[in-house]
């Protein structure tokens, strides 16, 4: 350690405050560093899977979450670990990435681990580990793209899509209506896609709930909800092809930037400032009329004279609604936002077909569809829950679904589900260890073995026998050479997850066992950790 | 490092077994809590508000009972969760839903128990939560179609429903209150035209519906009390001063004259206004906002009746009764809507006055006037009524009927039973298991109602055998009757919303499997990190302690925050209190001993004066710095402070200023005076200067000691917008050194302590478990404990007086000292020494992190001419 002795022999510090920081090196280092990426995983471990459960969090406010996605509860558990950390922000990269996958790929890395740490038993050099980890890594990505399969769907034969999105609905709590919601995501995604480019804009897919219902009342609307009611009571609840005006200036008189006054000093002024003022409001709403409005929406509020005036002149009006609902509107709708009143031309309205209020429940809760829009690439998907959770569940789901949905219009190459592509990328890695001469070829092995953990898993948390389930699973493979055979999750007596319809996009697969061995390799790099200690 | 410990510091992880105990014993001890309240013989609970005024609800609503709780378990969140939801949805059934639930998690638990997978049980509950509802679906009554009968019904549901409630005396009264309330909405499910006023006095029986509408409002003076036909003007207008909206406008005038001219446009204004609003032609103005006394006098005028300050939904409802629209602007008379109505007059309810529209247009809305005995009464009254009502209207939309009095129930636990027979596997025990959590809802009612529950269950389960039968529990009789002949009925809507949502929330809280609860997110600093039986430690000592507190210069952990803050006055405490203090020369020897005399060399003759005499004890010294110690038996009284509540923890010891006037008696018995020296509001923290005079026997003055502590949280007790400073010695004395930083110390003097310092100091009465408790140490943030700020001090005078006054301790006339930093024990002290005229500055380092941690000056009386 860094500590000396002057010449009379009293202790001699060279590294400032040494006592109030903690200090690990080498193989301690390591140890501990793989034990708490494991800890991680366990955590996890019990969530994989159709049967996976759920875990509760309580956040520091005391609100509660209950959930299954891998990177929400990472997301929301309180951790302090610099390690733990690094899992956390794996699984988070894998949500951007892919949008699914997030457990998964957060035990793969924890299986990782659990294997290096064997090896750095046995005095393997922690490099010589990551390097054959990556070696591996790559012969099962390749591995991947062999056994991947074209999935063909189209906009009229979405039946694949919808069965993708199940599989994924599948362990979620929402599974009781999957097929509805898979539904739901499928359109939704197919409804903003690009297929020409391959693209989907997710951002055009809203995801709006609202507690109260059952989950079966969740809806696709062609269009936008907003959380919103018409400013005054009395203005009709129901717009058919209404001309939108989406404007972001209030209805008031003029506030200019420059700071300035009004002095009043006689009778005369104030009555032409009055006249003024009336004439403010009359022109505003009679420009509005004038361009052909049958519907004002407003990012402010309104004075209450400028309110009747509209409900007057028979001109529905939204007030208050945020910027980003009034963007979408805006993109919904054709129209384009308008600043100024004196910019207001007709070409600039928005266009939709039925714009209706809709009440819910016994409270006076009200939300504004705008639907039937010109442009209907906008979509809102509206979720009804049973409570708060129940909701915010719900809103997850839909959207790991949705980003599968998107992944594969984006890519459709696919590998079945299940396991069955880790077994089988087990078995191929485990085949080319043979041919690497050296150390490596330990780490490769171990790499192999570790991919069964995630078929490993699924087996436990389904209730079946694990270690039987896999290694009959395993040689099935190899003697029908089919590289599709996988857990049976459900229990349906059949382990070919081509007839189960269990698959996941290639590209997700290939992006956690990429991201995994990163992560790996980055922690075995690690040999010394110096941290503030805890007072 | 452990390698378990990835969670913050109080984050806690409940894993398998232990998360779903913790889950099933928390949502079933909400269940078991509101299970008491189920069906017409619930009983009521009583809700007491920890808010200002400690407010009483009466209630048996399980919603209301359950938004009140305060709950931590997250489970049992989940419940509570999901009766909001119900009350929201359907409006009634939030006691049911939870309780259901409950059963549901009862019976599962013992599932688990047996080693039933959960997924299992969910999947089985969800088979069987299907099966029931088939079941209910099978036996619903629709009839919507014969208009006569619908009616009943509703009656029917309103008074089952009203049925367990306050009003189940009057039960017939009030369902038909409500019917015909709802009856009036025309398939509208929106409440809000239906208008509840309470008024207390009475009997509940006296509560009646008022078919046209009640405002809580008086009419102007001057105005007419009765009013025919009458034209209404709903309106939303500002009518008091209108105020010119064009941003920047100001009144800008150069005579008085013009001001009134100015006033007079505006008064035109008003006036005009008024006008036009005549010119509508309406015998009765109502406005949302304020009318001032100049308009209403004009409408007055004009015999209208002008109706101010209406709150918006009484606006709202209003322009829904009479059919008005609601108007702003008033340029064009012909084409606003008007409001219409028969007659407008003045009524009395009880003791109020309130204006009756009656004979409306459109009959949409209307209104309940409920009398009852007490507020309580009537809250209750109404959240009985809210909820008949909510369940009605639900009814009408979805006419959907079922038989009530744990009738359906029995039904879906029979059809579920079957089930459970025929479905093969693991799950027909959950499926089975469903079924009796089914029937433990009739079992409760009839609990609840004081009847055998056993029995009466198995006879209505016999009776279920035969087809069509609608047998349910008649807790008035306290017998299985016929439910239909009853007449009680629930909607379809409720029962099926209670039965998915209670499913629901079971499987959500079957499926955890691991609960991790994140740290409470701290409303203080960083410092509250003591838990359990730490806290509990130092709570105890504080207690016992609170003297000892006062000499830590560190930082003390937070466990509650300070009180609201009042003003206070400081005249109240410039008290005078006494205290005696009585030492002998062991304690001087003591203390001389733990500010380290002798400590490097026993035989030292400079300091063995203090420890030792060879004429005996009653000729050793006493070191100045001792005169610290008499302040401190008397610091108690200082805290007595009206008005100023502050947490001892929270204090800082800052300054200690000592005047001597008499060399100090090797012993004797102290007379101390205590009084406040200082009081000053520094925004966030309090300043508080206590003086502590000693007298001698003889009643002759021997010494002063002053101390300055800052309290941390204490500050803003100021009443006016100067902050509050007070002191009662001149500014000169509070001078703070400074350290002539450029010239060279006159003379350095370097010393250990010893690691046993804080230990051996403590034993002359600073008894703060900081300086020698380890774990409390810790917890103050050091890594060990620390040495008392007035230890240092006692080595740095020390050194003064061997350096500069040549051994002799009774030169020392001042002493001032400001504590800067914490010292560990077996640390070097480095002293340096400064002369200023008779003044001796010094400063105080500890070697080892060259830090300085004490500063201040001692005042000598003749310096020897040596120097």
């Amino acid at each position: 350690m860094a500590l000396a002795f002057d010449e009379f022999g009293r202790p001699f510090i060279i590294i400032r405050e040494q006592e109030q920081k903690t200090r690990l090196r080498g193989i301690e280092a390591q140890k501990a560093n793989i034990a708490a990426g494991r800890a991680v995983a366990r955590i996890l471990r019990t969530s994989l899977g159709p049967k996976g459960m759920d875990k509760m969090l309580q956040s520091p406010d005391g609100d509660v979450t209950i959930t299954n996605d891998g990177a929400t509860i990472l997301e929301q558990m309180d951790v302090d670990n610099q390690i733990a950390k690094l899992m956390v922000e794996l699984s988070r990269s894998q949500d951007y990435e892919i949008g699914d996958g997030t457990t998964g790929v957060v035990v793969m890395a924890g299986a990782f681990l659990e294997q290096a740490e064997r090896l750095l038993e046995r005095g393997i050099h922690p490099i010589r580990i990551a390097e054959g980890f990556e070696m591996a890594s790559r012969i099962a990505v390749e591995h991947l793209e062999r056994i991947a399969q074209k999935f063909e769907f189209g906009q009229q034969n979405i039946e694949p899509l919808v069965q993708t999105c199940m599989t994924t609905l599948s362990s979620k709590i929402v599974n009781r209506c999957k097929r509805d919601l898979a539904e739901i995501a499928v359109k939704a995604v197919l409804a903003v896609a690009d297929l020409e480019r391959k693209d989907v804009n997710l951002d055009l897919i809203k995801v709006e709930g609202k507690v109260g219902g059952k989950l079966e009342d969740t809806e696709l609307i062609y269009g936008i909800v907003v959380d919103k009611d018409m400013s005054h009571p009395q203005m009709p609840k129901r717009i058919e092809d209404a001309n939108i005006a989406i404007l972001t200036c209030p209805f008031e008189p003029p506030k200019p930037k420059t700071k300035h006054k009004v002095d009043i000093d006689s009778v005369e002024k104030f009555q032409t400032l009055r006249e003024q003022e009336r004439k403010y409001f009359d022109d505003m709403v009679q420009k509005c009329k004038d361009v052909g409005a049958s519907l004002v929406i407003c990012q402010w509020g309104f004075d209450d004279e400028a309110n009747h005036l509209l409900m007057h002149r028979n001109l529905p009006a939204v007030r208050w609604v945020g910027g980003v609902e009034l963007e979408l509107i805006a993109i919904a709708t054709g129209g384009r936002i308008v600043p100024r009143f004196q910019e207001l031309t007709p070409e600039k309205l928005g266009k939709a077909g039925l714009v209706r209020e809709k009440s819910f429940g016994t409270t006076k809760d009200r939300m504004l569809y705008i639907e039937h829009c010109a442009n209907s690439r906008a979509v809102t998907i509206f979720i009804r829950g049973g409570n708060k959770m129940i909701v915010e569940e719900t809103k997850r789901s839909i959207h790991d679904a949705l980003c599968v949905a998107r992944n594969l219009i984006r890519n459709n190459s696919i590998v079945y589900g299940g396991g069955s592509a880790e077994i089988s990328c087990s078995i191929a890695v485990e085949a080319a260890a043979d041919k690497y001469p050296g150390v490596e070829q330990y780490a490769i092995r171990a790499f192999a073995d570790a991919l069964e953990s995630i078929p490993m898993a699924l087996a436990e948390n389904s209730g079946l026998q694990t270690i039987e389930t896999v290694s009959a699973v395993k040689s099935q493979q190899i003697k029908e050479n089919n590289p599709y055979c996988g857990i049976d999750c459900n229990d349906v007596g059949i382990t070919d997850m081509r007839e189960q319809n269990v698959f996941e996009t290639l590209i997700g697969k290939q992006q956690q066992l990429l991201l995994a061995t990163q992560v790996v390799k980055m922690i075995l790099k690690i040999d010394d950790v110096i941290s503030p200690s805890e007072y | 490092m452990g390698a378990e410990n990835i969670f913050k510091d109080e984050a806690s992880e409940e894993k398998g077994e232990r998360a779903r105990l913790a889950s099933f014993v928390g949502a079933m001890a909400i269940a078991d809590l509101v299970k008491t309240t189920l069906g017409p013989k619930g009983m009521d609970k009583i809700l007491q508000s920890t808010g200002r005024g400690h407010e009483v609800t009466v209630t048996n609503d399980g919603a209301t009972i359950l938004k009140s709780l305060h709950v931590d378990n997250a489970a049992a969140k989940v419940l509570v969760d999901i009766s909001k939801v119900q009350d929201d949805e359907v409006g009634d059934g939030t006691t049911s839903v939870v309780v259901l639930a409950g059963e549901l998690l009862r019976e599962a638990e013992k599932l688990v128990a047996s080693k039933i997978h959960p997924m299992t049980i969910i999947s089985g509950f969800r088979m069987a939560a299907e099966c029931a509802r088939n079941a209910l679906l099978q036996k619903v009554v629709d009839n919507k179609a014969d208009s006569e009968k619908f009616k009943t019904d509703l009656m029917n549901i309103a008074m089952t429903t009203l049925s367990s409630k306050i009003l189940s005396q009057d039960k017939e009264h009030f369902a038909k209150l409500a019917v015909d309330a709802v009856m009036r909405l025309k398939g509208s499910t929106n409440l809000e035209s239906i208008q509840i006023l309470k008024k207390p006095g009475g009997s509940l029986k006296d509560s009646f519906l008022d078919e046209g509408f009640i405002l809580d409002k008086k009419i102007g003076i001057g105005q007419p009390k009765r009013i025919e036909n009458a034209k209404i003007l709903v309106a939303n207008t500002a009518m008091d001063t209108d105020k010119v909206k064009i941003y920047g406008a100001r009144v800008r005038v150069d005579s008085m004259s013009r001001v009134a001219e100015i006033e007079g446009a505006e008064k035109d204004k008003m006036r005009e206004k008024v006008q036009k609003i005549i010119a509508h032609g309406i015998n009765c103005f109502v406005n949302r906002q304020l009318i001032y006394n100049f308009p209403e006098e004009l409408f007055a005028d004009a015999g209208i009746l002008a109706i101010e300050h209406a709150d918006f939904d009484g606006i709202e409802r209003l322009a829904l009764v009479t059919g008005g629209e609601i108007a702003s602007t008033f340029d064009n008379p012909e084409s606003v809507k008007l409001g219409h109505c028969k007659l407008i007059e003045e009524i009395m309810i009880g003791e109020d006055k309130l204006i009756h529209f009656s004979g409306v247009e459109m009959g949409q809305a209307c209104t309940i006037v409920l009398r009852g005995a007490s507020h309580h009464v009537l809250d209750e009254a109404e959240r009985s009524l809210h909820d008949a009502l909510c369940v009605l209207s639900q009814t009408v939309n979805d006419s959907r009927v079922l038989l009530g009095g744990g009738w359906p129930e029995m039904i879906m636990a029979k059809d579920v039973d079957e089930l459970a027979r025929k479905t093969p596997g693991k799950k027909s025990h959950a499926i089975e298991a469903f079924s009796r959590a089914l029937s433990a809802i009739p079992t409760i009612i009839a609990d609840n109602a004081g009847l055998d529950s056993a029995e009466l269950i198995a006879q209505l389960r016999a009776e279920h055998h035969k087809e069509g039968c609608n047998a349910g529990i008649d807790v008035i009789s306290g017998s299985v009757g016929d439910m239909s002949e009853l007449g009680i009925y629930e909607a379809f809507k409720v029962k099926q919303a209670v039965l998915l949502s209670a499913t629901e929330a079971a499987e959500m809280i079957l499926r955890v499997d691991e609960i991790i609860t994140c740290a409470p997110r701290r409303r203080e600093d960083h410092m509250s990190r003591i838990t359990g039986e730490r806290q509990e430690k130092v709570v105890q000592w504080h207690a016992s302690l609170v003297v000892d507190l006062f000499f830590s210069n560190t930082v003390w952990p937070i466990t509650k925050s300070s009180e609201d803050k009042t003003g206070f006055d400081v005249s109240c405490v410039r008290n005078v209190a006494q205290v005696t203090y009585t030492y002998s020369e062991r304690d001087a020897a003591l203390y001389a001993l733990g500010v380290g005399a002798c400590s490097g060399d026993a035989v030292n003759e400079d300091e063995l004066k203090y420890v030792y005499h060879e004429n005996g004890q009653k000729c050793i010294l006493v070191l100045p710095t001792f005169a610290a110690l008499f302040s401190l038996g008397s610091i108690p009284i200082g805290f007595d402070l009206p008005g100023l509540p502050f947490d001892p923890r929270l204090l800082l010891h800052g300054q200690q200023y000592i005047e001597i006037y008499k060399p100090l008696p090797s012993s004797g018995c102290i007379q101390n005076k205590v009084a406040l020296a200082g009081l000053h509001d520094k925004g966030k923290a309090a300043i508080l200067e206590m003086e502590t005079k000693s007298y001698d026997e003889s009643g002759e003055l021997l010494c002063m000691n002053r101390m300055t502590a800052f309290l941390r949280g204490a500050g803003g007790f100021s009443r006016s917008s100067r902050s509050y400073s007070y002191s009662n010695y001149p500014a000169n004395q509070v001078a703070a050194v400074k350290i002539p930083k450029k010239s060279q110390p006159f003379v350095v003097f370097e010393e250990c302590t010893q690691p046993s310092q804080a230990l051996l100091y403590r034993l002359s009465g600073d008894y703060n478990p900081l300086h020698s408790d380890p774990v409390v140490a810790k917890v103050a943030g050091f890594t060990r404990p620390i040495l008392h700020g007035l230890c240092t001090l006692g080595f740095a005078v020390r050194a003064i007086i061997k350096c500069v006054c040549k051994g002799d301790p009774n030169m020392v006339k001042t002493i001032s000292g400001r504590f800067l930093l914490h010292v560990y024990p077996g640390e070097t002290l480095i002293t340096e020494m400064w002369l200023e005229g008779m003044r001796i500055i010094y400063q105080t380092k500890v070697k080892e992190r060259n830090r300085t941690v004490l500063s201040g000056y001692v005042d000598l009386s003749g310096l020897t001419s040596s120097l």
